[in-house]
């Protein structure tokens, strides 16, 4: 009994200081905000003012457009992201921080959010601890009006990265917000359908699918893909396994396959990560299957995993190299934060994913792209600091658009001088 | 005559007990019958049963008890991902099954102190152990995923994980049978205030049922790594999943339990289940409807022991009235 009492005391305690250091820390925050927010102001009052005396016409038509937009502001961008642990979520969150960093501002990542309600939920935290920057992989079109709403009342800019909006009336709804910056997505419908034919060019037939519960915006466009490649050949999707998330879940899923499908011709995955592509590879392996049933997917692995399984043919197409989506809506946030949107409209902004087929595409990509042992990326720091207007102010959008277009292998090679 | 009659009736309760495995095979026989069910199928789905049938051991005297434990997956995973860092860093299996073994006995002590310490109802307490073993195992070196070489996850294939899967089921089948704590589970589980008078001390046994479930999660979190070879840690709850199967394994047990023992009745539920899904996949029945008749059959299992707990008391009140009544 009396252990009882005096645990209880202890956890009382230990959340009463809780309490207490949250709310000091957040005023403490705060008060910082408004620090920099007035030393900002001022900056700009400054700044204005000598322009005043340089050409006071110019800055006449310049303060009406100001009023249009917000102040410039410190970026301080919230990323909304189902989680930051595996390599997708780890370094498109470190390649935004660099390119805020590049703008002296911060970053704060939010990976609490499973469904699009605590989405909205994580967006107010966000909000409420000082971001003036959101971006979002959202789960579904229907929480976007709620999200542009809460946005536009706290004069936020967002975006969404890896996501488009598929809803016509919400799109219509959505865009009308001047805090709206746009999106940054792949074609998920096209990269499925590469994927697809080529399975189905190889002469598969049978083709049992791994995918992720329906209602994922970019699963289910992933699913009509391959689904229209089925319809136009002879393919024909035999079986599937929904909503796994594990290695041992999704060997499981492919060991029933194997058993139940006996003239499976081929797996096709519309995604691989959190260790699912290497269970799928593991029952395979078990099996005795290794380069018998060929496997499509979308997102990379491991390195060196890759490389070996692509050599004998497991792998048969993999498509990946998307980590980089996030920067280009990080982009267009961070320059309408300072004050200097890139745009007046809402911009869609659209690569294509990096696919291998071979091992060198494999070697390549993850010493010129993603080499997380030498810490070389798509794009350096210096490469990142140019897609913001304050530095380079000759950026438009035409550039930002570019960029993500030229996105490849070759490309990155080419800017930092291998080939 | 006596001896004959005593045959007839285990063979009975043989059949009965396997009437339910055998009734999803015919189905799913019938409907694909000639990818449905071979040999070698079989043994794969049995194979596939024994991590769950390793989870629901360590549910199994708690749910006795009528404890609820949320936090089983959430276990399992974390205690995977230290072992695949394990596994990395030492290359050895003897070291593997040490640390299997100390985390287990950390986990389960934990566990087991929380609960009966704090006398927080299971779901909470659980579910607030779920949340914290998720987020350890998210954050832990980096919180990235493991995978490790096939040589150090034979325990994850045939024979070992039927050896592992045996000395546990063993173990607790002792436990279960034959020892004051099993018995004090069942008394528990039954009425409590009974179980006291009778001499039971249920603070105690829950703790050592708490404790037991924490050695058995551990256990299944070895062999679940060894056979996917790679695991990624699970949050938001995502790790509920691995609990819901083996919680109907135990439910199937409990429906069993007058046929064939509970531990028995464990094997039966998970191959049931993993037969139930393999037939789903071979049906081609789409994901998301398997998943619907998964929890069908949660529901049907829970209200069904509900209905006959109910069926139970309704009996013994009439009994009681009755010789009420005569006296």
């Amino acid at each position: 009994m009396k252990i009882r009492r005096v645990l209880c005391f202890i956890l009382s305690l230990v959340l009463m200081f809780s309490v207490i250091t949250a709310c000091a820390s957040s005023s403490k925050e705060s008060k910082e905000e408004s620090k920099e927010e007035s030393k900002e102001e001022s900056k700009e009052e400054s700044k204005e003012g000598a322009k005043e005396v340089d050409d006071s016409k110019e800055d006449a038509k310049k303060d009406d457009s100001d009023k249009e937009v917000a102040e410039s502001q410190v970026p301080k961008i919230g990323i909304i992201i189902w989680g930051t642990t595996d390599a997708l979520g780890r370094n498109s969150t470190m390649m935004v921080e660099k390119l805020v960093k590049q703008a002296g501002g911060e970053v704060v990542i939010d990976t609490s959010a499973t469904s699009p309600e605590t989405q909205i939920q994580a967006a107010e935290n966000l909000i409420s601890a000082g971001c003036n920057g959101i971006l979002i992989v959202n789960y579904s079109d229907q929480m976007l009006p709620k999200l542009s709403q809460i946005c536009e009342e706290n004069e936020v800019y967002w975006g969404l990265t890896w996501r488009r909006i598929i809803n016509d009336e919400i799109r219509e709804e959505v865009i009308k917000s001047k805090y709206f910056v746009g999106y940054t997505a792949e074609d998920e419908i096209e990269i499925s359908e590469r994927l697809a034919r080529s399975l189905a060019e190889s002469g598969a037939k049978e083709v049992a699918v791994v995918s992720s519960n329906v209602g994922d915006t970019t699963h289910d466009m992933r699913n009509e893909g391959f689904d229209n490649i089925c319809a136009e050949t002879d393919m024909e999707r035999v079986t599937e396994y929904r909503g796994g998330r594990s290695a041992p879940e999704v060997m499981e899923a492919v060991e029933k396959f194997l058993t139940g499908f006996p003239n499976l011709d081929a797996i096709f995955m519309t995604g691989g990560t959190n260790s699912q592509l290497e269970g799928a590879l593991a029952a395979l392996d078990k099996h005795d299957k290794r380069g018998e049933i060929p496997i499509a997917v979308i997102d990379f692995i491991d390195a060196d995993l890759m490389k070996e399984y692509l050599e004998d043919g497991t792998i048969f197409n993999i498509a990946g190299g998307h980590y980089v989506d996030p920067i280009y809506t990080a982009s267009l946030v961070v320059n309408a934060i300072e004050g200097n949107p890139l745009s007046d409209v809402h911009e869609e902004i659209t690569l294509e994913f990096i696919d291998f087929s071979g091992v060198e595409d494999a070697i390549d990509y993850y010493k010129y792209v993603e080499n997380d042992e030498d810490g070389i990326y798509a794009y350096t720091e210096e490469e990142l600091g140019q897609m913001i207007k304050s530095i380079n102010p000759e950026f438009t959008i035409e550039e930002l658009k570019q960029i993500a277009l030229d996105y490849s292998i070759e490309d990155v090679m080419e800017r930092h001088g291998v080939k | 005559m006596n001896k004959n009659n005593k045959t007839s009736r285990f063979l009975l309760r043989i059949i009965i007990s396997l009437l339910l495995p055998l009734i999803v095979y015919i189905i799913f026989k019938l409907i694909r019958p000639t990818t449905f069910g071979s040999l070698e199928a079989l043994y794969i789905i049995f194979q596939q049963a024994m991590v769950a049938t390793l989870i629901s051991l360590g549910m199994l005297l708690n749910m006795t008890i009528g404890i609820w434990d949320f936090s089983a997956g959430a276990i399992v995973t974390m205690v995977g991902i230290i072992l695949g860092h394990v596994a990395n860093s030492f290359g050895n299996i003897l070291i593997m099954i040490i640390a299997t073994l100390l985390l287990g006995i950390v986990v389960g002590l934990l566990d087991a102190s929380l609960y009966t310490i704090t006398r927080v109802p299971s779901v909470v307490i659980t579910i607030s152990l779920l949340l914290m073993y998720e987020s350890f195992a998210s954050t832990y070196k980096g919180g990235l995923g493991v995978s490790i070489a096939k040589e150090l996850a034979i325990l994850g294939s045939s024979p070992w994980i039927f050896i592992v899967s045996f000395i546990m089921l063993s173990v607790m089948y002792i436990i279960y049978n034959k020892t004051k704590l099993g018995f004090g589970a069942r008394a528990i589980g039954s009425n409590e205030i009974v179980a006291k008078s009778a001499g039971f001390n249920p603070k105690k046994i829950k703790f050592y049922s708490f404790f037991l479930a924490g050695l058995f999660y551990s256990v299944a979190g070895l062999i679940n790594l060894s056979y996917g070879t790679a695991l990624s840690p699970g949050k938001n709850m995502s790790t509920l999943e691995l609990n819901f199967n083996s919680m109907i394994a135990v439910f199937i047990a409990m429906y069993l339990s007058k046929q064939c023992n509970p531990v028995i009745g464990l094997i039966i539920g998970n191959f049931t289940m993993k037969l139930l899904s393999a037939g789903l996949v071979a049906a081609g029945v789409p994901g998301t409807m398997q998943k619907v008749l998964i929890g069908v059959l949660l529901i049907f299992f829970m209200s069904f022991n509900g209905a006959k707990d109910n069926l139970k008391e309704k009996q013994a009140d009439f009994k009681n009235y009755n010789s009420i009544q005569n006296s």
